[in-house]
């Protein structure tokens, strides 16, 4: 039986287990399908304990899409937010060390979006959908650690990379899978073109930005990472008008 | 509940119309089901959600599972599912209605 069956309460499982299990090999899942998994075993153990269900308050959408579209909308928002902190900071000459804390928060948003998004993409491209998800699943933990550590300096922390680059590479896994996650939407719907092509063309060039593969350090330089930044947030942000 | 209407589900409501409405087809199991559903919505429905909803449909006498076949069960409506259902479309088609009549008052 598969690990996400059993996360269900026993007495559950004993009723619909063995159905489950059988769906679960007819189609196998895909980030939708373990987001919406997940939250059918939380709300199975709420509603077995007499909590789950009861309340009022309709809601049309399913609730793994619904988080999904708040988390492209957030995610759009904290990375404007990040690129905004990140211009002001260096216009300013000053320590704004809260933009690098804000990506963390977007590569989180920007995870349970790409989670609830993918549930069509996944049935035609389920080894790609599966990379651009992994991708910045990866990021974010690498990400975190950079940020994490931080206040330890510049030292090499781990491979050689001091934790300032321990961030930056958690980034750009993290955009790498938005742009994959892009591609495959184009064909597949997911997201609206001028979203998926926002995605898909501003996360490659803030990457190439990012490694220093672009105009060196120049104005030219800025605003094309800002503008492709930009491109990339409001793909993102797009996604909440569909 | 009261007879003839579809009970309170809260957010599962609408994944539970979408499966009543489904299996006036006939019984289904549940992949055949989400299957059904994501081609005549065009919206997905997750293994968690399908199965929430079953759950409280069946609780709920709306849905009877049948005997399973290669350990896929199948589902068929109740009579009190269908009536509910009915009544629960009726409504929406005469809100449907009140709300395209006032789009094309507004146009107009």
């Amino acid at each position: 039986m598969s690990v996400l069956v059993r996360l269900y309460p026993a007495a559950w499982r004993e009723r619909y287990g063995d159905e489950l299990a059988v769906v679960l090999e007819d189609r196998p899942p895909g980030p939708f399908d373990v987001a919406d998994l997940l939250l059918g075993a939380l709300d199975a153990h709420l509603y077995l304990r007499g909590l789950g269900n009861r309340s009022n308050h309709r809601k049309g959408i399913p609730m793994s899409l619904r988080l999904a579209g708040y988390a492209a909308v957030a995610s759009g928002l904290f990375w404007i937010l990040f690129i905004a902190l990140a211009v002001i900071s260096s216009a300013g000459d000053v320590e704004l060390p809260v933009g690098f804390l804000v990506v963390p928060v977007f590569a989180l948003a920007l995870l349970v979006a790409m989670a609830g998004l993918s549930a069509f993409q996944f049935r035609d491209h389920p080894r790609w959908i599966w990379l651009s998800f992994l991708a910045p699943a990866a990021g974010i933990l690498i990400m975190i650690a950079g940020v994490v550590t931080l206040p330890l300096g510049d030292d090499p922390l781990v491979a050689g990379l001091s934790p300032w680059y321990l961030g930056t590479l958690g980034l750009m896994l993290t955009l790498i899978g938005s742009c994959i996650f892009a591609v495959v939407t184009i064909a597949t719907g997911a997201l609206s073109r001028t979203a998926a092509a926002g995605v898909a063309i501003g996360a490659p060039i803030t990457v190439i930005i990012l490694v220093g593969l672009g105009p060196d350090g120049s104005l030219l330089a800025g605003a094309v990472a800002v503008a492709a930044s930009i491109g990339f947030g409001l793909g993102w942000l797009t996604r909440c008008r569909k | 509940m009261d007879k003839g209407q579809i009970p309170d589900l809260g957010r599962f409501a609408e994944p539970a119309l979408l499966i009543l409405v489904s299996l006036t087809e006939g019984p289904k199991h549940g992949y055949a089901i989400m299957t059904d559903v994501e081609a005549g919505t065009g919206r997905p429905m997750g293994p968690g959600t399908l199965y929430a909803a079953l759950a409280r449909l069946e609780e709920h006498g709306l849905v009877e599972p049948l005997a399973p076949v290669d350990r896929r069960r199948p589902y068929r409506l109740t009579a009190v599912g269908a009536s509910a259902l009915r009544e629960q479309l009726t409504a929406l088609s005469a809100f449907a209605t009140v709300g395209l009549q006032r789009l094309t008052e507004m146009a107009g």
